[in-house]
């Protein structure tokens, strides 16, 4: 009896303490969560529930199926707004990618002053994107604006930047401007991991600097690489602030982004359903993108 | 020679913008409106006007003053909360071995990345419908939408690496899970939390989209709502639009360079929104 008991013991022991271990976890990781799922996930399904309905803010809901679905993919400004922010979006991380990697490659050179020029670099990072969105909005102004002043001074011409044609192009500059360091510092990071004597060894071999840079750096940092620049595609892709602050989507519908269609509709026709609806449509894109990154970072 | 030819060109994009914001905010409004690019005389009268001193007008949006005082209350407000919030679930994340902890690390990663956006138009229902628009209450629970998935992932990151021994240790030796994270884990991590605190405080400073769509009354008012009204004059009153800008990244600015080190260390660590 007493030797059973004791064969029994240490087993039952194991299953009180996992089921311990078990409400410990909950315990410590539910008030995290659960606020999660009231500021995340239950939006995330109630966002998916009004796409259904016809609301204006302060009426009651008309269950309407697919109705807004069939409005919002009729729409024209829904197409215009949707081409131009993947238009933006793409400039925008292609310069950034482009820039920030040149400037991690010049940083990982050694000369006098690099923790300067690090630090100068990273400078934009520091800053809300609501003072750089209005920095650049005076930056560009037409007649007072630096940018202005000094290709009068230079070329003596002046661009409307912050005109209809130019406009979607003062919001890449300022994104670039922001955006820059975020690419710089991790790439930095990632070629910090590439073993020195790689190189040193392909340098006796007599491989030039691209043949480096090509065979080295750049299989040395592709993970990095790719999820850096799948990350600054969502936020990129669903950036509220620059545009806000800068021209409002304007003028006209230049800079309709999608995040401003989605406010417009909300807030400013208080058409709700349609706001929801337009959230929806985006939500696949971010989520193959995010599933891209998870299985990136696995790697 | 050549990296100093480069590096003279990333110096230069960056300080074009900074020069005219700060050169602006310093310099009387006479000089601004004649073109000037090189600043030709000091002042600190626009940086006196918004806060209200000196003879100048603080312009529509009135003193900076209240405003800058808000957006501390709340982005320190929701620091605080996602801090608490974050260490305890970041710890079970990285520590305790429980059914279903797998797929919570993964929605902490996966709702930091997710862009928010989406989910303005159902968190104002939802938040108007507890009545919780125009209060802080409602705006900070929003907010920790955006910082407690960072604050999860990142404590989560930092509580990983730290030896796992001296917490079996202190476990053997009678100390509850509690006293392990009040003793251990944040003694051994502090510059950790401290960074990950310090970037919640900057995003929720950051933030727009909700003193934006929650908040209306005027003294309620966090400072990214405030230079709103600023931009709003039928003349824009650059100087102290600039000068107000600079008021608005000093916290946000001096923070980051404080704590940069920490977190900017990797992907692998939990990637910082940028």
């Amino acid at each position: 009896m007493r030797e059973h008991g004791g064969a029994v013991t240490p087993q039952r022991k194991g299953g009180v303490l996992r089921r311990r271990e078990n409400l410990t976890g909950y315990a410590f990781s539910g008030p995290a969560f659960l606020t999660l799922f009231f500021v995340i996930l239950f939006p995330f399904i109630y966002v998916i529930y009004i796409s259904f309905f016809r609301k204006i803010f302060g009426k009651e809901a008309v269950l309407v199926g697919l109705g807004n679905y069939v409005e919002t993919l009729s729409d024209p400004l829904f197409y215009h707004s949707f081409y131009i922010t993947c238009f933006y979006t793409f400039i925008s991380v292609a310069f950034k990618l482009i820039l920030g990697l040149g400037f991690a490659l010049l940083l990982t050179q050694r000369f006098k002053g690099r923790g300067f020029v690090r630090t100068l670099a990273i400078i934009p990072w520091s800053l809300p994107l609501f003072v750089v969105a209005i920095i650049f909005w005076w930056f560009f102004d037409y007649n007072l604006g630096l940018a202005n002043q000094i290709l009068k001074r230079l070329f003596n011409v002046a661009v409307p930047w912050l005109g209809v044609e130019y406009a979607i192009w003062a919001i890449i500059i300022a994104n670039i401007w922001k955006g820059i360091p975020f690419f710089m510092v991790n790439f930095l990071g990632a070629i910090q991991t590439i073993p020195k004597d790689l190189y040193e060894s392909a340098e006796m071999d007599g491989a030039s600097a691209w043949r480096r840079f090509l065979h080295i750096t750049l299989p040395g940092i592709k993970y990095v690489l790719l999820i850096v620049c799948l990350l600054s595609v969502i936020w990129t892709f669903s950036e509220f602030d620059t545009v806000f602050f800068l021209t409002r989507g304007g003028p006209g519908y230049a800079t309709f982004i999608i995040p401003i269609l989605i406010y417009y509709h909300a807030f400013s026709r208080f058409d709700v359903g349609i706001a929801a609806t337009v959230s929806v449509i985006t939500v696949p894109l971010f989520l193959i993108l995010i599933g891209l990154i998870l299985r990136a970072l696995r790697e | 020679m050549l990296v100093y030819f480069f590096s003279a060109i990333v110096a230069i994009q960056v300080a074009l913008p900074m020069y005219w914001m700060v050169s602006t905010a310093f310099r009387p409004e006479r000089e601004i409106y004649e073109g000037y690019i090189l600043p030709q005389e000091f002042t600190l009268s626009s940086m006196m006007a918004i806060f209200g001193f000196g003879e100048k007008e603080a312009t529509v949006g009135g003193s900076i003053t209240l405003p800058l005082i808000n957006s501390v209350f709340v982005s320190f407000t929701v620091m605080a909360i996602s801090t608490v919030l974050g260490v305890l679930g970041g710890y079970a994340l990285a520590r305790i071995k429980f059914i279903g902890r797998d797929i919570l690390s993964t929605i902490s990663l996966f709702t930091y990345i997710f862009p928010i956006v989406v989910l303005i138009v159902p968190l104002f229902l939802i938040l108007s419908s507890w009545r919780l628009t125009d209060t802080y209450a409602g705006l900070i629970l929003a907010e920790l939408a955006i910082t407690l998935p960072y604050t999860l992932w990142m404590l989560r990151g930092f509580f990983a690496t730290i030896p796992q021994e001296i917490e079996e240790a202190a476990i053997v030796d009678g100390c509850s899970r509690l006293g392990v994270i009040t003793r251990i884990i944040i003694p051994l991590s502090t510059p950790g939390i401290a960074a990950t605190a310090v970037y919640a405080f900057i995003l929720a400073w950051n933030n727009v989209l909700f003193p934006l769509i929650l908040i209306n009354r005027e003294e309620l008012q966090l400072v990214p709502t405030a230079l709103l009204l600023y931009m709003k004059a039928d003349f824009v009153p650059w100087d102290r639009l600039m000068a107000a800008c600079c008021v608005a990244s000093v916290p946000p600015a001096a923070l980051f360079f404080l704590v940069q080190r920490y977190i900017v260390g990797g992907l692998t660590a939990g990637a910082v929104k940028g």
